[in-house]
């Protein structure tokens, strides 16, 4: 008995070796191409043949007819059909996804060039109106996004397609990247829901072409607000904070309105939280859309008030100052240039104030009708001086660089004024250049 | 356990193995093939088997009998690979996608890396200096050309090569483009003369830090004209014109500017685009020209410089409004009157807002004429001069004229684009 117990321990032995040996010969196809890479590479230049566009058709077969035994029996119009006769025939998913995404390619590439939307698709002289085009390019969107489903349905991953960067008007590389980071399990979905507001957001844009009326302004905002509560179904409150912060608008905006603050991350989300719905509804990052509707721009003057008052509150009185004050480009360059010269925050803030009171008195000047030209450019010169000392006592030595740094000699110059910077715009968007011909 | 369970139970373990084993070694495996010699390379037609791989026969043990099993193709030589999906009728079309995609993924855990410009470090804050990069592209080709060769002996075609971009904006995609319709013995030569432009370029712009010195104006030119003269050596002269037409900023732009409401002809755009490249090689010899002072200024006299400027500024307006004539004296003649004045007014922002607002609210083109006419004939009125009271009376006869000629509803549109009323000068 126990001959036979040993007899048969080392025929299970021999067979379990075999069989490792058997599998270990049907390593992944990678290394033998690593292997004929080997064999074959040539770093040598050669010159370019022709190279053929691939096909536009499917291989196209009746199964009825086909030959059990070959290609013919696996390929089908109908790619669904197709990838599960490769999987049926123990194809690695791996191949089946190559063999479908250049499949999808094929079948959806008639369409996509018929748009004429990629540059590889129209010559310049081809090149559609402006309106057309964004008609064009959201339809291109909807068609990869088509494709997009169509390859996961079939391979049960999110094949990479190519999209183009933008796209009727929008940066989709933007919003890919915040797909990326959303859960798996959430993805489809959020993208489904943008797809078709930005579907529906294009039917009204391509009628309108930029001239809205009030009703096309509330369509606007009711497909706005069915998106974000659409996506509030989908995603936790965080994730759609993070989501909206990374691809609306109205994040761009607040982060140009806060430039040269130091705002927090929970200041600025809070923030962000208040201004996103009004953003929507009034356009604050924007234009007035509608000036010639009274109570519209009322509303509108109230909503901004609004979020003032909440940046305010969010930030509290001193740093809200400092909001206020990192608003003028003049304060930038006064704290830039005085932090770099190591001037206390006090002496930076005392030099603002010397600015501002000297722009106001040039504006004055500039404005007077009783002064001639000769006696303006004195007065400014005398200014200039006085300001130069008055830099000299804050900052000592450095105040006359500081001073050169300042925005505004240009133009003075561009006038034959002296190289001051008097008429710096106090108010940004407020265009208060210096006339040609001061009245 | 008793000794007749443990022989049992090991019996049952070698029929399984033994199955195991049969099931693995069953016809249809690929043994493991010798690398073949490198013949003779095919024509590059894609309906062509490669003489190379004509010579392979499909592995004997794969010749179906039975309903198609993955594995009766599978090999891990890609030579017997190609061999049996051929000779399962796979289409040469789908063997191609399977080996370009697979030779591709081999090859981009090596290209990957040089892809990308190294993260900065504190010994190297840019992440790498000019020669790095030079030497990571320089890579970053080799390996391309391997693959491409690698590819030609599998399957007898050519690939185009990946394009190297280098820094800054470039639409390169046009440049792929632009590549792609060359004729194919011309394209790599075209191609790697302008990847090296553009790093040579790049290279330049980091010498002098972006900043737009007089130096830095005479390189770049010397360096723009050295790339169009190889260039003009490797194509003929329309075969130039076209790799422009398609890479060019000035023909993106005019493309743009004529597509919405010109619509040329591809004679009327090559015509165009003549003119407007003759107008731009005006302007940039303009720039770089020495100015010529009349008299030597002393330079602490503010006033005088200011003049002296003045009158230099004066100059090269004048410079440039006689090349722009001149450019539109060309487009007449070549586009004829008629031609010429819809090319006039399709630049003209204030169709365009007029034009749109025909669409938007259906106004037929002849009320967007007119409505154009009466705007441009208040355009044109002096400006600056008017009284405020003048200038509101005008706006107020502006705005009546064109509700008369566009509806209400529509000049109401019209204003709300302008900020609520109508615009003069």
């Amino acid at each position: 008995m126990q001959k036979i117990i040993f007899g048969l321990v080392g025929l299970n032995l021999v067979l379990a070796g075999y069989l490792a040996v058997a599998l270990a010969q049907q390593t992944s196809k990678r290394k033998g191409l690593a292997k004929a890479v080997a064999s074959v590479a040539s770093p040598t230049v050669t010159n370019a043949a022709a190279t053929a566009r691939p096909k536009p058709s499917l291989p196209v077969n009746s199964p009825s007819s086909a030959d059990a035994t070959t290609w013919a029996a696996l390929a089908s119009p109908d790619l669904r059909k197709y990838a599960a006769n490769l999987r049926r025939i123990g194809c690695p998913e791996e191949t089946i996804q190559e063999i479908m995404l250049a499949e999808a390619n094929r079948l959806y590439g008639a369409r996509e060039r018929a748009l004429k939307v990629r540059p590889d698709d129209v010559a310049p002289w081809e090149e559609a109106a402006q309106h057309d085009r964004r008609g064009a390019e959201s339809k291109l969107r909807q068609l990869l996004a088509e494709k997009r489903s169509l390859l996961k349905e079939l391979t049960g991953v999110d094949a990479g397609i190519n999209v183009p960067s933008r796209l009727a008007g929008r940066d989709v590389e933007t919003f890919e990247g915040a797909f990326g980071v959303l859960p798996e399990s959430k993805r489809d979905q959020v993208r489904a829901i943008q797809e078709n507001y930005w579907a529906q957001s294009d039917d009204i844009k391509q009628r309108t072409l930029g001239y809205l009326e009030p009703e096309d302004r509330e369509a606007f905002l009711r497909i706005k607000t069915e998106r974000r509560d659409a996506l509030a179904k989908v995603l936790t409150p965080t994730e759609l904070q993070d989501y909206e912060m990374k691809t609306s608008a109205t994040a761009p905006a607040l982060r140009s309105r806060l430039e040269g603050f130091d705002v927090t991350d929970e200041e600025f989300r809070k923030v962000f939280d208040f201004m996103q719905p009004l953003d929507e509804q009034y356009s604050l990052s924007r234009k007035n859309p509608d000036p010639v509707n009274q109570e519209f721009t009322a509303a509108r003057n109230q909503a901004e008030k609004d979020l003032q008052e909440h940046i305010h509150q969010v930030l509290g009185d001193e740093r809200y100052a400092e909001y206020q004050r990192t608003r003028d480009p003049v304060y930038r360059t006064l704290r830039q240039v005085g932090s770099e010269a190591g001037v206390p925050q006090e002496s930076i803030l005392q030099a603002y104030q010397a600015q501002q009171q000297m722009q106001e008195e040039s504006r004055r000047l500039l404005q007077d009708p009783n002064l001639t030209q000769e006696q303006r450019v004195q007065r400014l010169q005398d200014m200039r001086t006085q300001a130069e000392q008055r830099m000299q006592q804050l900052f000592g030595d450095k105040g006359a660089q500081i001073l050169e740094r300042l925005p505004g000699s240009r133009m003075a110059e561009r006038y034959g004024l002296p190289a001051t910077r008097v008429e710096v715009n106090p108010n940004p968007g407020v265009d208060n250049s210096v006339p040609a011909n001061p009245p | 356990m008793r000794p007749q369970r443990l022989v049992v139970s090991l019996f049952c373990l070698a029929l399984g193995l033994l199955a195991a084993v049969a099931y693995v070694q069953r016809p249809g495996q690929a043994p493991m093939a010798t690398s073949p010699d490198v013949g003779t390379r095919g024509s590059g037609d894609q309906h062509d088997v490669p003489p190379a791989l004509k010579s392979a026969a499909p592995n004997t043990a794969a010749a179906p009998a039975s309903p198609l099993s993955w594995r009766q193709v599978e090999s891990e030589d890609y030579r017997q690979y190609i061999v049996n999906l051929r000779s399962i009728s796979c289409p040469e079309q789908t063997i191609r996608d399977l080996i370009i995609a697979d030779v591709n993924k081999l090859y981009a855990a090596r290209e990957n890396p040089l892809k990308a410009k190294p993260k900065p470090t504190a010994d190297n804050p840019a992440g790498e200096t000019a020669e790095q990069k030079l030497e990571r592209l320089r890579q970053l080709r080799a390996l391309q050309l391997e693959k491409r060769s690698v590819v030609k002996e599998l399957l007898g075609i050519d690939l185009p090569l990946d394009l190297l971009p280098s820094s800054g904006s470039r639409d390169y995609h046009a440049f792929e483009v632009a590549f792609g319709i060359l004729p194919a013995e011309k394209r790599d030569a075209v191609q790697f003369l302008q990847e090296s432009y553009w790093q040579q370029s790049d290279a330049l712009k980091a010498k002098y830090a972006k900043a737009r010195t007089p130096e830095f104006v005479a390189e770049s030119r010397q360096l723009n004209d050295s790339l169009r003269q190889e260039l003009a050596k490797v194509l003929t002269p329309p075969e130039l014109e076209d790799y422009d037409l398609r890479t060019s900023p000035t023909a993106k732009q005019l493309s743009a500017s004529l597509a919405t409401y010109f619509r040329p002809t591809e004679e009327e755009f090559r015509q165009m685009f003549r003119a407007q490249r003759g107008y731009e090689d005006a302007i940039g010899r303009l720039s770089t020209a020495p100015t010529q002072a009349a008299q030597p200024v002393d330079p602490a006299d503010r006033q005088a410089l200011a003049q002296q400027r003045a009158a230099e500024r004066q100059a090269l307006d004048q410079a440039r409004s006689s090349a722009l004539n001149q450019m539109n004296e060309q487009l007449k003649t070549a586009l004829g009157e008629e031609r010429y004045t819809e090319y006039q007014r399709s630049q003209d922002r204030t169709y365009d807002l007029l034009a749109r607002l025909g669409l938007r609210y259906g106004l037929p083109q002849e009320t967007v004429l007119q409505a154009y006419e009466l705007q441009k004939s208040f355009s044109s009125r002096p400006g600056p001069s008017v009284q405020p009271a003048d200038r509101a009376d005008t706006q107020r006869q502006l705005n009546e004229q064109l509700t008369a000629i566009l509806g209400e509803q529509a000049a109401r549109g019209y204003r709300r684009v302008h900020g609520g009323t109508v615009p003069i000068n």
